[in-house]
């Protein structure tokens, strides 16, 4: 291509861009205008600049406890789901049993279910024989679980690329089949756990149909959840619930903005599933 | 004999620490809610009545002469039908644009994807903002009749909507697929095609997209099964309103469980959408991997 054509290419990119981001702009600008400004006219730019709409968003949300909850619910999430996603997806690479061979085609399948089939007979285990509704940690054990094939399928296949004369070696050296893994194996797999770790992350900060069946109460309430609440509860309101949503993007983006290439690609990982 | 029994011994302790975690967890939040689920078709249980009784197949047949579901899943297969085409050929243009050379391409692909990191429930809300407030004051203030009323009190325009936004975020998802699958193309291949006078549309048409089948049949299938799962955005942008006329399968689901407190009934709607989500996943490893050994 043409130096010409490559730079009104790069014009007409830019725009498309700029017209994708055309909410996100409308989004923050209203943020800073009362309420009343904003319905006159939510284009310009705030006339009476103001920072309430903030503390408004922050207490009705109950913020700093619902950024707690998500933040809590999505760290143990990820760090169980490594543990356990990692350590089978060894197994399984290494020792081809048929029991593991039967668990593993298993965990495949299921991958294929969506969330809807498992709603209605999770609420009635969990909530309802087992009383566990509000409890943070019922949230992380179901999203562990739920995550699980896909994490084991990937960890078993990136397993399957490390050649087994590593582990034979360090057998050799007196390793067990535990310490191999937490020696030697575990430290290879560190691209296929950015990996893994990003797309569930992603997936338990961002949940809401899940988490919203089990965490009703304002103190156990995260960040989606409690921006449903205030948005459904409260009328009228504009500007502070356009402030909550902001509220509700901006962990998230700060992290975007460091790690963007790994998110990207733990996001669209996702689609190699299947 | 007695090393072979050590050795089973060995294999029981690795099979305990490192497999039975994983399938403990796996059994009792997949397995076992998946079976109770399919037991739970066959009953009329509403969530509090204590006797439950057997229905047979009465809810899988209520769940085809349900005349709301009927109109949910169409409406469904309408907003994944436009939802597909859409983000699909606006992902495979911005790829293409980005994979072309121009300056701030990496800058470009972050923008584009940022709506991805982000949960429906917020994007739906942001959007429900737009129509009903930024879009109709415009379209007052420059006179245009059916921008002045916002478009989720409109039935048909409402689901427009719902496709505008679905498009909009997964355009930028679907792109870095293509974006994969168009840095594979050998770049001999598109030099050869300039050489012998092929026309940057010709090399797109005849060169591009037959070398990235496969990205393409991930990218329509991906879209197809997301937008029969989704549930965010159309609770945050419509919630299936106005008069229930956005109801889409997965939030018909929601409903009939959870406000309407018919469970069997819910559950029976459910596996209905597990078989179509199932044989497009099927039909999407069918389709892949003969694309593999095409190459």
């Amino acid at each position: 291509m043409s130096k010409t054509k490559k730079k009104i290419l790069f014009v007409i990119t830019l725009v498309v861009l700029i017209i994708f981001m055309v909410p996100f702009f409308i989004l923050v600008n209203n943020t800073f205008k009362p309420t009343g400004e904003f319905i006159k006219t939510p284009f310009a730019l705030p006339k009476n600049f103001t920072l309430e709409n903030y503390t408004v968003a922050i207490d009705r949300m109950n913020f700093w406890k619902a950024l707690y909850n998500t933040a809590f619910i999505t760290v143990l999430t990820v760090v169980f789901n490594m543990l356990v996603g990692s350590m089978t997806g060894y197994f399984f690479a290494r020792k081809k049993w048929k029991v593991n061979k039967i668990v593993f085609g298993s965990f495949l399948a299921s991958m294929v279910a969506p969330f809807q089939v498992y709603m209605i007979p999770l609420v009635r285990i969990y909530a309802g024989k087992f009383g566990l509704s509000n409890n943070l940690l019922m949230v992380v054990y179901i999203a562990v679980g739920l995550n699980l094939p896909f994490a084991v399928f990937l960890y078993k296949g990136f397993t399957e690329g490390i050649p087994e004369e590593l582990d034979e070696a360090a057998r050799i050296d007196g390793c067990g089949f535990t310490r191999t893994f937490f020696r030697i194996i575990m430290p290879l797999l560190k691209p296929i756990i950015i990996t893994v770790t990003v797309f569930v992350a992603m997936g338990v900060w961002n949940d809401y149909l899940m988490s919203s069946l089990f965490l009703t109460k304002t103190h156990t309430k995260t960040l989606a959840i409690a921006i449903k609440t205030f948005l459904t509860n409260h009328s009228a309101e504009y500007s502070p619930m356009m402030a909550g949503l902001l509220l509700g993007i901006l962990p998230m983006l700060a992290f975007y903005l460091i790690g963007q290439k790994y998110i990207i690609e733990g996001v669209v990982a996702g689609s190699v599933k299947g | 004999m007695a090393k072979n029994f050590g050795k089973k011994i060995k294999n029981i302790g690795i099979f305990a620490g490192f497999g039975l975690p994983a399938t403990i967890i796996w059994a009792s939040v997949v397995l076992i809610p998946f079976i109770y689920g399919i037991w739970i078709t066959f009953t009329d249980w509403n969530g509090l009545a204590i006797d439950i009784n057997y229905v047979g197949v009465q809810n899988y047949l209520e769940v085809f002469t349900d005349s709301t579901f009927v109109t949910a899943f169409f409406k469904t297969v309408i907003y994944a039908f436009f939802t597909v085409i859409a983000s699909n050929l606006v992902g495979f243009l911005l790829a293409l644009a980005v994979t072309s050379g121009i300056k701030g391409q990496s800058f470009f692909r972050t923008g584009f994807f940022t709506p991805n990191i982000i949960g429906g429930i917020i994007l739906g809300y942001i959007w429900n903002f737009i129509f009903s407030y930024a879009l109709t004051t415009f379209g007052k203030s420059i006179g245009v009749e059916w921008m002045s009323t916002s478009w989720l009190t409109h039935p048909t325009r409402a689901l427009i909507a719902l496709i505008i936004v679905s498009s909009w975020q997964m355009s930028g998802y679907l792109m870095v697929i293509y974006i994969a699958g168009l840095t594979n193309v050998p770049k001999e291949l598109l030099e050869a095609a300039y050489v012998d006078g092929a026309s940057g549309f010709q090399v797109v048409r005849r060169v591009k997209l037959p070398l990235i089948k496969n990205s393409t049949a991930i990218c329509i299938f991906l879209s197809i099964s997301r937008t029969f799962m989704s549930f965010d955005m159309n609770l945050s942008l419509t919630a299936g309103g106005p008069y229930k006329s956005t109801e889409l399968i997965a939030y018909k689901i929601y409903q009939t469980a959870f406000t309407s407190m018919e469970f069997g009934k819910g559950q029976a709607q459910a596996i209905v959408l597990f078989v179509i989500v199932a044989i497009i996943s099927l039909l999407q490893v069918y389709f892949t991997r003969k694309g593999v050994d095409e190459q």
